[in-house]
């Protein structure tokens, strides 16, 4: 079997020969791996089962801060990894004055997509990071958006509107291609604890765009996955309702990961569940294993997991913890 | 009801403009700014902490009540005279270095300024040395460091570290917070106080001024 064909069998909610995983880095800890392994292809070595592209695209504006494609100026000075803070905000005001949405790059987005189609053996993925509520506040802020849910709606849902039309045109090019099988969307909704817009906000505003765009893409036959860090637990219905199929990060300290495999797993495929805020930093490499088997042998039950750190694993976990993670992925599965 | 009951459903209700103007028709009656204050925006301002940490209402409330107390306290701040001044005691705030997550940290200050603390927003990427010297300047009681991320959080060590080498860690109380923070991980580093959420770190101030005083 294909790798790819080992994450169909693994999305169709069937046993897999291995548990198909990803190995994600930030560039800080992929340097640190290369430096410490001496494989200038350490991960390319990985020989992950998924490829992903990203569609976001900067331009350097030199001294720190880049332009993403909406106008967005973010400073990428002092955090690792990420995207940084934004610099200006292009709708500072819950009025759209002179901006201009833009249209998708198509140039680029078809490059992206044909390094996709040259690693069909794998699961390919074209992620939409950024997708709803994170453009929005991106546009204008994290406070403003918050706060216009409540005084500004009608502005908010003209907002994501806009969004939404930009990703569907971004779907309609992606999906021409056969090789790609998925759109991936990001978009943190969660708090350590929690929505940080609370359900009836999240019901209104984002629920029936997602069911706008995850249609449009099951329209092409393709998989939705869905990324937010946090706690979605209260989401879980919706995802189903929705028809979404794969859930990342899926962290361990905020679900109860058998609880949720029992109640969802057999409709959504978790994708994650290996905590870069638990475990990867801060176990030692004996425990990031048995750590790691504890979650496979919960989530992989009938296919349905995709092993994965639960975000691109930082500079703060040690190359023997990496090396940990990859035995397992590789040499321990089946344990 | 009485004007303050009006003043704190309003701010509750998150109306900046109505709650600036009830505040100044408070004051053209003749109530004293310092009762409009206690009586009338922070009870509203408690109201919104309490229902917050019971999950009743989220943080796109929290933020338009606190804009609202915002604009109540920019009216009021005239007639408040130093005398009579209510501050509960004074904090400084930050994220600390090679953060930039600012969200929760600010919705720390709002709950605090809603207790009635005078806060000192220091940012993000904030260094050890910058908490330091804040605090030792300006008579901190408390020192409020927030991070997201496990690679910026041991910088909150540093921070306890900082403050006991310049000699002055007794005269502050140093509270801990954000996503992978833990009670465990605050006790390690020896910090005063770890909360979970923003309306349950402004009891927690109260409660350790009270404990100092």
């Amino acid at each position: 079997m294909t790798k790819r064909e080992i994450v169909l069998q693994a999305l169709s909610h069937q046993e897999t020969p291995v548990i198909p995983y990803f190995l994600d880095l930030t560039d800080i800890e992929l340097k640190k791996m290369i430096d410490y392994t001496g494989d200038p292809l350490y991960f390319e070595h990985s020989d992950s089962y998924i490829a992903q592209e990203r569609n976001e695209s900067f331009t350097d504006l030199e001294g720190g801060k880049f332009m993403d494609m909406f106008g967005v100026i973010w400073d990428k000075g002092a955090q690792e990894g990420d995207f940084g803070i934004v610099n200006t905000y292009p709708i500072p005001e819950a009025d759209f004055g002179d901006y201009v949405f833009p249209e998708p790059d198509e140039k680029l987005i078809r490059e992206k997509c044909e390094r996709l189609v040259a690693q069909h053996d794998k699961f390919t993925m074209y992620t939409i990071g950024f997708s709803l509520y994170e453009r929005a506040w991106a546009l204008h802020s994290v406070e403003e958006s918050l706060m216009d849910f409540l005084v500004e709606p009608e502005f908010m849902h003209e907002l994501l509107d806009k969004i939404v039309e930009y990703n569907n045109k971004v779907v309609d090019i992606v999906c021409e291609y056969p090789e790609i099988d998925c759109i991936f969307f990001g978009d943190d909704w969660g708090q350590q604890k929690g929505l940080i817009m609370g359900y009836p906000i999240w019901e209104e505003f984002i629920k029936p765009r997602l069911k706008i765009m995850y249609d449009h893409v099951k329209s092409y036959g393709k998989f939705v996955a869905q990324h937010s860090c946090g706690d979605c637990s209260e989401l879980f219905p919706d995802f189903v309702e929705l028809g979404l199929d794969i859930y990342n990060t899926f962290q361990p300290e905020v679900y109860d990961i058998q609880y949720f495999k029992d109640t969802f797993g057999d409709k959504i495929t978790f994708f994650g569940g290996i905590s870069t805020q638990r475990c990867l930093p801060f176990m030692t490499p004996d425990e990031v294993k048995a750590e790691m088997h504890h979650v496979m042998d919960v989530l992989s039950k009938d296919g349905g997991y995709i092993l994965a750190p639960t975000h691109a694993m930082p500079a703060d976990i040690p190359p023997e913890n990496v090396i940990a993670f990859m035995e397992v992925a590789k040499n321990e599965n089946p344990r | 009801m009485s004007i303050l009951n009006e003043i704190s459903e309003l701010l509750q209700a998150g109306k900046r403009k109505q709650v600036a103007e009830l505040c100044t028709q408070a004051i053209e009656q003749g109530i004293p700014a310092a009762e409009i204050l206690n009586d009338g925006l922070m009870p509203g301002m408690d109201v919104i902490g309490e229902k917050f940490k019971e999950g009743e209402v989220f943080v796109p409330q929290v933020l338009i009540a606190a804009r609202a107390m915002k604009a109540g306290t920019e009216v009021l701040k005239p007639y408040l005279n130093d005398s009579e001044s209510t501050a509960k005691g004074k904090l400084c705030i930050g994220t600390v270095k090679g953060d930039l997550h600012d969200v929760g940290k600010n919705l720390v200050a709002m709950m605090m300024e809603g207790k009635g603390f005078e806060v000192i927003d220091l940012g993000v990427d904030v260094p050890p040395e910058v908490f330091v010297q804040t605090a030792r300047d300006e008579h901190c009681d408390i020192v409020c460091c927030s991070a997201l991320l496990t690679t910026t959080m041991p910088v909150m060590a540093d921070i306890v570290k900082a403050f006991e080498e310049a000699g002055i860690r007794q005269d502050v109380k140093i509270m801990v917070g954000g996503a992978p923070v833990t009670d465990e991980f605050a006790a390690k580093i020896g910090a005063d106080a770890y909360t979970p959420d923003a309306a349950s770190a402004a009891d927690k101030a109260i409660e350790l001024v009270s404990e100092a005083n």
